[in-house]
């Protein structure tokens, strides 16, 4: 089961990406692309015939297995080929994964679970470098991860979840009437709020302290390498917006990389006396979109400690298609609209494909994991070759009634622009569930969309402001902009925000986006939160209050409550 | 010391008849300043009118007001305008010493407060203009007045005085911040106030 994330692609996001690996993955496809023009089957890391299911374990990510396979069959060297363009961390050997403990009721506690399985790990010459809850993240010597799997205390293991940034390629002071509050002095409170842009990166943050930022802010990073500018500006263009909305907050800035190292930076915004956090951030397959699973509880779980968390709502209304596992199938391959087999979708040239498959058999969330589905389906990845799907990639995990209903394939790119195309083949389906896909990487939207329920993780849960884009020049509605509701039937977004606003970190590139729409919520929320004594319970309902109808009458899936309004 | 005290009964027990005119008029004015800091302090004027009962105790009623411009606090007024108008009825001994041009005196006595806060009007428009009503009241109450100076005779009924006084007052107050759009609305007391203040000023006595 492969449950890490696929990014959005953007420029900035290209512009990061190792050339040894770009050059490498590109070469790899162009020969894959020259092989099928001649009529030849032969693709990277081997055909369809050896895209067996896991043989190695249940309990362990498809991707790994397959890794395993590769190292095993082709050497060192194709294993860390496939490793860079699937971005698996394997270095020396070693690969960065996740180890979930058991935490059902019936077994011990998650957090001793977690410590004896540290333990064993360091005998197996592994390294853990943080550990959060029921899960511990570690570098593992490839040969080990099936001892690893095998321990009955280790329900999964997986690679770590990453969170995508929701920037499309953002002005919405004026807009939303913040720069009215510029004159208006606190009342009944102390000093400014305290905001955390958390966040993937901030390259670039100390070029703009005492300009687009405070001239001094708390910048700490909670990824294993301590890099807070990790390469992506991202997070130094919210933190910009955010100072924009609320100039006197002051501001931390926060970074991480994986969903256990989230959750220790939340655990830290907490002590810090946080009161907003801006979240330009979302997730694939890391929950049911019913406002549960592990992220949705780093959301609750700040939310119960009077913080304001305000969620970009995704970009992906033109990338989401669900469907119903009732609809016909044909050797068990799902029929598309009920006549197809592929569903496809466009990727410019080296703007990388991912797609995620979800169905909603998640089982019990007891608010440290799921139960986990007994339904199988499995994902398929396809080049279009002039009429023919040439398979280029799977996700085959097995659930057999532990394991979350997940499959990921991301990381292919081309050299060109290319049709892609997903099947999904039902493997054990014994009762009706609702399946679910997002696509990243495409830019034409893909076929079958279904805009409805594309609302991501974190912001489908109930305690996060859910901020959906809309055009801060005539408050149009962003086509790419997530809709609700979420797939427990709450409205999402909760409110909409202008996206496609100046900053100077993007510089020429206006700023698309939830990504530049939530810091304007979160800017908006300092600024109540640091000169009203208004709770944040208040805050938010004089937000949604307040806000500018848009669209059909009373609350919608698109707008909410409406764009974001602090003017009379 | 016993005999001390019953001199000093005796003068103020001295029939009023020996005294020029049965009732005066104090005209003050002065600067004065609240034990609170956050609420400054600024000129200070007022009247009293006494009736003598001997020749050197009187009973008075005061008026006074007392103008201060608070600055923002988080748990006591707003950025404002503050007067205080106390209203005090005041026993008042003098002691003559000298020549009998000089005498000193004190008084103590109580009263009630009249109190009126005025929101700072410019931070008062920019939420309004935002669609807040910022609503804050200090709530009058009694207070214990305390006072003590030196007189100097400048004919038979009037004087010039230098005057001190003191004045304990512990109002409530109340305060609100109202979204008029959504109606959200946060609201509480102002429970620690203090209005305690330290006057000094110049008296004119003439007697009526």
């Amino acid at each position: 089961m492969d449950r890490r994330p696929s990014t959005l692609m953007t420029s900035a996001r290209r512009r990061s990406f190792p050339r040894i690996a770009l050059v490498c993955a590109a070469a790899v496809l162009s020969a894959s692309g020259a092989a099928a023009r001649r009529g030849l089957t032969a693709l990277p890391f081997g055909g369809p015939e050896e895209f067996s299911r896991s043989a190695v374990s249940p309990k362990l990510d498809s991707v790994l297995s397959r890794l395993i396979d590769i190292r095993n069959d082709q050497g060192e060297d194709a294993a860390e080929a496939f490793a860079r363009i699937r971005k698996i961390d394997y270095r020396d050997g070693s690969v960065r994964v996740v180890a979930a403990t058991d935490a059902s009721p019936a077994a011990q506690s998650g957090q001793t679970a977690a410590t004896i399985v540290r333990a064993r790990i360091a005998v197996l010459g592994g390294r853990v470098e943080t550990r959060y809850r029921n899960l511990v993240q570690m570098s593992l010597p490839l040969a080990a991860l099936a001892s690893v799997a095998d321990d009955p205390l280790v329900k999964y293991i997986r690679l770590p979840l990453r969170p995508l940034k929701l920037q499309v390629t953002s002005e919405g002071v004026v807009r939303t009437g913040a720069d009215l509050w510029r004159t208006i002095p606190a009342y009944r409170t102390g000093t400014g709020a305290k905001i955390c842009i958390l966040d993937i990166g901030f390259l670039g943050y100390r070029d703009l302290l005492g300009s687009e930022l405070p001239s001094s802010v708390t910048a700490r990073s909670f990824r294993a390498d301590g890099d807070i500018a990790a390469g992506e500006n991202h997070g130094t263009a919210c933190a910009e917006i955010v100072h924009d909305m609320a100039p006197d907050a002051a501001l931390w800035l926060v970074n991480f990389e994986t969903d256990v190292e989230e959750g220790a930076a939340v655990d830290w915004l907490i002590q810090q006396g946080v009161q907003v956090i801006s979240y330009s951030l979302g997730w694939y397959n890391a929950g049911a979109g019913d406002g549960t699973g592990p992220i949705c509880a780093d959301v609750e779980y700040a939310a119960g400690r009077n913080i304001l968390w305000c969620s970009a709502a995704g970009n992906a209304a033109t990338d989401h298609w669900e469907g119903s596992s009732e609809t016909s199938y044909t050797d068990g391959w799902y029929n598309f609209a009920g006549a197809s087999r592929y569903l496809e979708f466009h990727v410019a040239a080296y703007d990388e494909v991912g797609i995620s498959l979800n169905w909603k058999d998640w089982g019990t969330w007891n608010g440290w994991d799921y139960s986990g589905s007994s339904q199988d389906y499995d994902l398929y990845l396809y080049l279009k070759q002039g009429s023919a799907y040439q398979l280029v990639d799977t996700s085959t995990n097995v659930q057999t009634g532990s394991q979350w209903p997940t499959e990921d394939i991301y990381g292919w790119y081309t050299d060109h622009d290319a049709i892609w195309a997903v099947s999904i083949k039902r493997v054990n389906g014994t009762k009706p569930v609702k399946l679910e896909l997002f696509a990243s990487g495409d830019d034409q939207g893909i076929s079958y969309a279904v805009a409805a329920h594309s609302i991501v993780v974190p912001a489908d849960s109930a305690s996060a402001i859910a901020v959906g884009a809309t055009d801060w020049e005539d408050d149009s509605y962003h086509y790419y902009s997530s809709q609700g509701p979420t797939h427990d039937g709450r409205l999402k977004p909760d409110l909409t925000a202008p996206s496609g606003v100046s900053t100077a970190t993007y510089g020429k590139w206006n700023f698309y986006g939830t990504s530049a729409s939530a810091p304007h919520v979160a800017g908006a929320c300092g600024l109540l939160r640091g000169r009203t004594p208004f709770s944040p319970s208040q805050v938010r309902s004089l937000l949604e209050k307040r806000a500018v109808a848009l669209g059909p009458a009373g609350p919608d899936d698109q707008f909410g409550n409406g764009r974001l309004n602090l003017k009379k | 010391m016993i005999k001390r005290f019953f001199v000093i009964v005796a003068a103020l027990l001295l029939p009023a008849a020996a005294a020029e005119a049965a009732f005066h008029l104090d005209l003050r004015a002065g600067y004065g300043r609240f034990a609170d800091k956050s609420y400054g302090g600024a000129v200070v004027y007022g009247a009293s009118l006494g009736f003598d009962l001997t020749r050197n105790l009187s009973l008075e009623i005061c008026g006074t007001r007392l103008d201060g411009s608070a600055t923002a606090t988080t748990d006591g007024l707003s950025a404002g305008q503050l007067a205080v108008m106390p209203l005090e009825i005041m026993v008042e001994g003098r002691f003559p010493f000298g020549d009998g041009k000089w005498a000193a005196f004190a008084a103590f006595g109580g009263g009630f407060v009249l109190t009126s806060f005025t929101y700072d009007a410019t931070a008062a428009a920019s939420w309004t203009a935002a669609g807040f009503a910022v609503v804050e009241n200090v709530q009058s109450t009694a207070c214990a007045t305390a006072s003590a100076g030196l007189e100097y005779a400048l004919g038979r009924t009037s004087a010039l005085r230098l005057e001190a006084r003191y004045r304990v007052a512990k109002p409530s107050g109340t305060w609100s911040i109202t979204d008029s759009l959504s109606g959200e609305s946060v609201s509480g007391t102002l429970d620690k106030l203090s209005l305690d203040s330290l006057t000094v000023g110049l008296v004119v006595r003439i007697g009526l």
